[in-house]
């Protein structure tokens, strides 16, 4: 069977949320997950990590409960695992690619409706020697040191938001020896943030957020405030990083260089939304100067610019999985008033408490984009031979004199130096290229985004023969 | 903590350690190996991203180039080779 | 926001052909301003392949305009200070049965005779050459002066050097206008951004070229012809130099009754194989032909049938990840003849619908351009380029082509 009620994309959280309940309310459904597991990046190792703080075990009870829920449905789902969906024939019929042992799978699907739960992923700022081995960013390092391996000796944990002080309290657990954590936000903002997403959380889940502060401080691990990396250096793998002092505007104030003697650097500024496959099916896009980056444009009900493509999770702004969550699951009851398998008078009285929540989460994650968003004057780390782009090693200088040459947005940039045609499909340069032509041109009226192209991920040849 | 089963993994002819539910590049990683590619301009890359995103850990598995291991299950008898991109270039004798 | 100035002449559009018209003009101490409605190389030029090739034309004129602007290429690509990729590798036709190969050797002679480099290739010889090839390949030929290179950097490079001779260049600026004076000359060009003075107009707008000649009420009949392109992951090689088939040459101009062994998709979208090797490690996977107006979205059944096409012949490629797919439009024209010419309005040259061989093209069509602009004697007659045998033609051809009978 290849056509659907509700196909989704994404195995995350909200996905398999989304997925239990259009199944529970009688719509037939297709999951696709690129992983070989679902569950996404927040649960996923859960299995066979240690559980030790208690943020983790409130991770796991939730991430357990949603998979019980989802696994007592499960037989009723079309599971596509370790599958890609690169390409959207039309709005809701979309190209799957699957490596199979014995050879390939290749298939359309088509959904009634369209649920597009892509998540997010790590918002990066180059720095020189970035590209160095050793050098991680945080939800990279996090993965690999929740799967239980550590791949350094001496690490640097750096950037900004929460995730640092996750994945330091990882690196605890795991025995690593953690140098130095640098945070470029002051240690006054942090206060004041804490204190504003009191009402947005609760005080209990901002404790557990003490709480990994506390196993940081208990292992006597320096936590420098308003740092930011200016340099790591090696000749193969990283051998020592520098941190320099910031201002508010994350300017590197000179003279406060401080070198560090580590092996392993973290480095990363919270979680931007994935936005190629809502790019890609034709979602409007708004750039959100909050977030500092695009986000699809949607209703309360989830619903895009097209009727009947829905997003939920990460992929919209960055909240995190618990309001994840809610929006899969308010993203499938549209679907299924939609589809007519539960009237709308139904469904009002019970999302009510999922769309509290929502507001709620909402106002929290804003507090977390404020936190984790980069700041302008962390530019100035670049240098001329700073790789932008690392698949095609484009650096800022050959930006430069491509502005200089006339080049005057991210499309022109790309078709003169490469940037962003390479592997990763411009995901990683992609994200600070526009300020970086501004800081050359000085006008930043020609904000764009790299024109969306088939295949969303690449896919061999094969893919196009069935 | 991992009680996956253990099997071996050859990494440019070397045999390796890998325990089963690993990606190849934690095998790797937790060898200690940390360089996986030379780019075109022969600089050293590793895993970066590690969820799929950033695909700077390709290796070549099994005789296929560009695999991200981060994404690619360990398994007994696989072989990695470092990968190379200097070689990937045919205009150029 | 608008400006005035003025300059001796003004060339519409910053595609390969519109730079290299600049670019000579400029050389020529001429005073040239390049206006384009985007970006430099935002048209087909960004999104085509790079061929330089003489072994898909035809012998005769075809071959000697190709040759004249082949030759130019090692010259200007040391002469630019920009790295267009330049490589002369040569090219290969692969050939698939006895048919084809009775009609290759016939064909290799006649461009032989023509002073080209070529020869046929036999099946060892072929697997020689490109190792990857599907075994049942059963020949080549090959053009060894043929070469390749980045068009989009061509089109840089060109803007570059150009600059450097003292051009200038407005881009995003789209043409509104072109005032004629009273005689019926040229007098200006209005673009959103300002007004231009000038007694002169190149139109090297490619598929906007008609656009343009009607702001002069000029008929030009160029056409939109797409063509879509997969660009595979930078990986280890799979042929050294550019690879196409013979098959779909031939079905196109020497024989219209051969038939090539293709599904229907493949010959409806006018699918034939193009691989392209890249100085970056990638290739390009071609190509397709149809008429679809201004469309540049690629149609998943059109790569379907480029991938498969490409497997055939390059069965190694399968395993290979394609990265990225763009559809470009070809400026075409009824007898697939570029338009390098003057018109019936004085000042007003038009340099345009080269369809495929835009890249391959560009250079002799600023040289002959600048050559007309400055009076200069041209390097090859432009008799049978010229915009006014389409005016000829239609007193006595239909529009199927057709001679129509009194």
């Amino acid at each position: 069977m290849n056509e659907f009620d509700l196909i989704i994309i994404g195995g995350g959280p909200s996905g398999i949320t989304a997925a239990t309940e259009a199944v529970r309310l009688g719509a037939s459904v297709a999951l696709v997950d690129e992983n070989r597991h679902v569950a996404g990046n927040v649960f996923h190792h859960r299995s066979r990590g240690p559980i030790t703080g208690p943020s983790d075990k409130i991770e796991t009870r939730i991430g357990a409960q949603i998979l019980k829920d989802f696994d007592q449905v499960k037989d009723r789902i079309s599971v596509y695992l370790n599958t890609e969906v690169w390409n959207f024939i039309d709005k809701k019929t979309v190209s799957l690619y699957a490596k199979k042992n014995h050879g390939i799978e290749e298939k359309q699907i088509t959904g009634k409706k369209l649920i597009i739960a892509e998540g997010a992923f790590e918002r990066v700022v180059p720095f020189p020697g970035w590209t160095l081995p050793g050098v991680f960013s945080i939800g990279g390092l996090n993965a690999v040191v929740k799967g239980g391996v550590v791949p350094g000796k001496r690490f640097l944990v750096a950037g900004s938001g929460p995730l640092q002080f996750v994945v330091a309290h990882h690196l605890i657990n795991a025995g690593a020896e953690i140098e130095a954590i640098a945070d470029a936000t002051s240690l006054t903002e942090t206060v004041a943030t804490a204190f504003r997403s009191l009402t947005s959380i609760g005080a209990q889940r901002l404790r557990w957020r003490f709480d990994y502060i506390q196993n940081i401080r208990k292992q006597k691990i320096p936590i420098y405030r308003a740092r930011v990396i200016t340099k790591a250096s090696g000749i193969n793998e990283v051998e020592k990083a520098t941190i320099v002092r910031v201002d508010r505007s994350w300017r590197p104030i000179k003279g406060t260089e401080k070198v560090l003697p580590v092996d392993a650097i973290a480095y990363g500024f919270g979680l931007i939304p994935s936005t190629t496959l809502t790019r890609l099916c034709g979602c409007r896009h708004t750039y959100d100067a909050h977030l500092g980056y695009w986000r699809v444009e949607h209703n309360d009900q989830m619903e895009t610019s097209i009727a009947g493509v829905f997003v939920a999770g990460d992929g919209r702004t960055i909240k995190g999985y618990a309001a994840a969550i809610e929006e899969g699951r308010v993203a499938a009851t549209e679907a299924a008033v939609q589809l007519g398998y539960i009237s709308r008078n139904e469904v009002e009285h019970s999302l009510e408490p999922a769309r509290k929540k929502l507001k709620r989460f909402r106002r929290f994650g804003r507090i977390i984009d404020a936190l984790s968003a980069t700041r302008p004057g962390v530019l100035e780390i670049l240098s001329d031979d700073t790789i932008v782009c690392r698949c095609e090693e484009v650096t800022l200088g050959k930006i430069a004199s491509a502005v200089a040459d006339g080049a005057i947005d991210v499309n022109d940039v790309k078709r003169r130096t490469r940037l962003g045609m390479g592997h990763c499909q411009g995901r990683i340069c992609g994200q600070l290229i526009n300020e970086l032509i501004w800081k050359f041109t000085g006008d930043n009226r020609a904000r764009a985004l790299f024109t969306p192209r088939i295949p969303a991920k690449p896919v061999p040849f094969e893919a196009l023969t069935g | 903590m991992d009680s996956g089963e253990k099997f071996e993994i050859k990494i440019d002819g070397i045999r390796i350690a890998a325990r089963k539910g690993q990606t190849i590049a934690e095998s790797l990683l937790a060898s200690g190996l940390r360089v996986f590619r030379r780019t075109k301009q022969n600089a050293p890359r590793g895993v970066y991203c590690g969820i799929g995103i950033c695909f700077e850990c390709r290796m070549i598995v099994n005789g296929i180039p560009n695999v991200r291991t981060c994404m690619t299950p360990a398994e007994p008898g696989c072989e990695i080779s470092t990968q190379y991109d200097t070689a990937m270039d045919c205009t150029n004798e | 926001m608008s400006t005035r100035t003025s300059a001796d002449v003004v060339v519409i559009g910053g595609g390969v052909v519109g730079t290299a018209v600049t670019y000579f003009l400029a050389c020529n101490h001429v005073d040239v301003l390049l206006v384009d409605k985007g970006a430099i190389a935002g048209g087909a030029s960004g999104r085509c392949e790079g061929n330089v090739l003489l072994i898909d034309k035809m012998p005769g004129f075809d071959c000697h305009l190709t040759k004249l602007s082949q030759n130019l290429f090692p010259e200007i690509s040391e002469e630019l200070d920009y790295p267009i990729e330049w490589t002369q590798k040569g090219s290969l036709l692969v050939i698939e049965n006895e048919a084809e190969m009775e009609v290759a050797i016939d064909f290799c002679q006649k461009l032989a005779g023509e002073g080209l480099p070529v020869r046929i290739l036999n099946r060892h010889e072929v697997h020689d050459d490109a190792p990857l090839l599907a075994d049942d390949v059963i020949g080549g030929m090959e053009c060894a002066s043929d070469g390749l290179l980045n068009p989009m950097a061509l089109a840089q490079g060109l803007t570059h050097g150009a600059k450097k001779a003292g051009a200038r260049i407005q881009s995003f600026s789209p043409v509104v206008d072109i005032g004629l004076d009273p005689n019926g000359r040229i007098g200006k060009v209005v673009t959103e951004t300002g007004v231009i003075l000038t007694r002169q107009v190149v139109n090297a707008a490619g598929i906007w070229a008609p656009e343009i000649g009607k702001q002069v009420g000029l008929e030009i009949p160029i056409t939109p012809r797409q063509g879509q392109l997969l660009v595979a992951e930078r990986t280890f090689p799979v042929a050294g130099r550019k690879v196409m088939e013979f098959g779909y040459m031939m079905a196109k101009f020497e024989s219209s009754s051969y038939k090539r062994d293709v599904t229907p998709e493949m010959e409806a979208y006018g699918v034939a194989l193009v691989f392209e090797p890249t100085q970056t490690g990638n290739f390009l996977i071609g190509s397709s032909r149809r008429f679809v107006g201004m469309d540049t979205a690629c149609h998943i059944d059109v790569l379907r049938a480029i991938a498969k096409r490409a497997i055939r012949f390059f069965p190694v490629i399968k395993q290979i990840k394609f990265i990225r797919s763009y559809a470009g439009l070809r400026p075409y024209t009824p007898d697939h003849f570029p338009i390098i010419s003057d018109t019936d309005i004085p000042g007003f040259y038009v340099a345009a619908g080269h369809e495929g061989d835009g890249i391959g093209l560009s250079l002799i069509t600023g040289k002959l351009i600048a050559q007309m602009i400055c009076r200069e004697p041209l390097a090859i007659s432009v008799d049978p380029l010229k915009l006014s045998r389409f005016k000829d033609k239609q007193k006595d051809i239909d529009g199927f082509g057709r001679k129509i009978r009194n």
